[in-house]
């Protein structure tokens, strides 16, 4: 098993995610990873992750990424903010993500979930920071949507 | 902590059912009109009734046990009519503007402190007027606040630096006031070429500013501050003798909301002293630091997080002034029309932007036209 400089890394390559944790931004699909421009220890493809139990796919954020240098866990979701509805549904794969995690047997706390717009959805982003759907977010301890990840 | 106290009002103004409670920070939201003033008005003379006569009666007015007179006197003269359907309680018992009117003044310290949202109106030429120079139409409390003021005022001279107050605050917070409203300027009370004493803004020793040369977000936050000096005493002492509450209406009039975060942060002092601070705002800043300050409680990086949210220096000084404000319990009312013309209360307190009753969602409204927004951009995406 390769060995990583971040525990994270370890603990994500050496659990039931191994088959889906990557060194860098690797296990990022090529679309998304244009969207982020962070360097990365290593990432895992939680979404990918569910596949294989054929359940609730569609409800988890997509990526785990550990952060260089820092070794802090963040959670990314790339996903249409086109409409309100999607606050309520990120919530959920907020909430979803944790379930599948400690299924998967990995312990992780996250320093921060990320919520990237999906560049091929209708709409940009349809709320603010101040509006009641963008205080749930942050209610929900979700940063409010960008556009790209430039920094964590 | 403070223990809970609750105002009720029934058929007074637009108000048809009212029920408030208190806690160590309240606030009113609700459209205009909606009777937050004169629910607080109400408030004073639960408290402080003996003493609103006695005030009264200092400055030549008699209300000769005449319940409609008091009744002028307190609300305006607008106000000057009972209506036999009002019933107003605090804690239970009630307050009867007829058996107030008949009984006797007493002289002494108020119990509640009332900053009215017509403060910068108080003030002409400079100084505040005095109690018999207002017009009829003026509410008590207004007249009470520039008495107040004059009294703060009378003995300080142009070498007294009034705001931001050097001795009433803690210095991370009169900073925060200065770089945020006064860009290192300063209230003195100086004196014109006939000796007569005027409020004026310094830059230096040469720049001195005039009160119509004011920003009017300045000329609303000073007397807010002169007020708050007035209330918060110097030194290793908390409260004023007898003070107990503190009322200060839309203290975000005239201000960035940079600046009412600031004011916010001075305000908070007064609750972390002991005081009953209640605050009337149509301000969404003043809410979202009750909510952080609700959802950070008891968390182990809380006081930091907080000094973030009202942008003062972390200093350990402030992380423990930060961890005591975190204890302070809050009770938020949202007043609004219902469907038969009157208004009634709904407890907001919890703020849940998840909640299924909107008033409570949508922050008593103040989040309305940003989530209409939010809704039709999403029907058209």
């Amino acid at each position: 098993m390769k060995r990583y400089a971040c525990p994270a890394c370890n603990a994500l390559a050496g659990g039931n995610l191994a088959g889906y944790t990557q060194p860098g931004l690797g296990a990022l699909t090529n679309a998304h990873r244009k969207l982020v421009q962070v360097s990365a220890e290593c990432s895992a493809n939680i979404d990918d992750s569910t596949i294989p139990f054929a359940r609730n796919h569609e409800k988890v954020f997509d990526y785990i990424l550990v952060a260089k240098g820092t070794c802090d866990v963040h959670v990314i979701e790339v996903h249409s903010a086109g409409s309100t509805h999607k606050v309520t549904e990120l919530i959920g794969k907020k909430a979803g993500t944790s379930l599948r995690l400690t299924r998967a047997g990995v312990a992780l706390s996250a320093k921060a979930w990320h919520w990237i717009v999906d560049p091929t959805a209708k709409g940009g982003i349809c709320f603010k920071a101040n509006d009641k759907y963008g205080k749930r977010l942050q209610a929900a301890g979700i940063r409010q949507p960008v556009k790209s990840l430039a920094q964590f | 902590m403070a223990s809970r106290h609750v105002l009720g009002i029934k058929n007074f103004g637009p108000m048809g059912h009212v029920e408030i409670p208190f806690a160590d920070v309240s606030v009113l939201v609700g459209p205009q009109a909606t009777g937050k003033s004169l629910a607080l008005q109400w408030l004073k003379l639960a408290v402080d009734a003996r003493r609103v006569l006695s005030r009264l009666k200092d400055n030549g007015y008699d209300c000769r046990g005449d319940a409609t007179v008091l009744l002028a006197n307190v609300f305006g003269a607008g106000y000057g009519r009972l209506d036999k359907k009002t019933r107003v309680t605090f804690d239970g018992q009630a307050v009867d503007i007829g058996t107030i009117a008949a009984g006797n003044a007493r002289a002494g310290a108020h119990a509640l402190f009332y900053i009215p949202a017509h403060r910068a109106l108080l003030i002409q030429s400079g100084w505040p007027l005095v109690f018999r120079n207002h017009s009829p139409d003026t509410p008590f409390v207004a007249r009470e606040f520039a008495t107040n003021l004059i009294e703060l005022l009378e003995d300080r001279d142009s070498e007294h630096v009034l705001v931001p107050p050097p001795t009433r605050l803690r210095q991370e917070v009169r900073e925060r006031l200065d770089n945020t409203l006064f860009h290192g300027g300063h209230v003195i009370a100086g004196s014109t070429e006939l000796g007569r004493k005027e409020l004026r803004l310094q830059h230096g020793e040469k720049t001195s500013f005039r009160l119509m040369e004011w920003t009017t977000g300045q000329r609303e936050v000073v007397p807010l501050v002169l007020g708050m000096s007035w209330a918060l005493p110097a030194g290793a002492i908390r409260q004023r003798a007898g003070l107990k509450w503190l009322v200060v209406e839309e203290p975000e009039l005239g201000l960035h909301p940079d600046g009412t975060v600031a004011v916010m942060a001075m305000l908070l002092e007064a609750a972390r002293r002991g005081y009953r601070l209640v605050v009337s705002t149509h301000a969404e800043a003043v809410l979202e630091i009750l909510w952080v300050m609700s959802r950070l409680r008891g968390r182990p990086g809380g006081p930091t997080r907080l000094c973030r949210v009202l942008g003062i220096r972390e200093t350990q000084g402030m992380k423990e002034y930060a961890a005591q404000l975190l204890k302070l319990k809050a009770a938020i009312t949202y007043l609004d029309y219902a469907k038969d013309g009157k208004v009634t209360s709904t407890d907001i307190t919890d703020l849940d932007p998840a909640s299924e009753t909107l008033a409570e969602s949508e922050w008593g409204g103040l989040l309305k036209y940003a989530s209409r927004a939010a809704e039709q951009l999403s029907e058209d995406a």
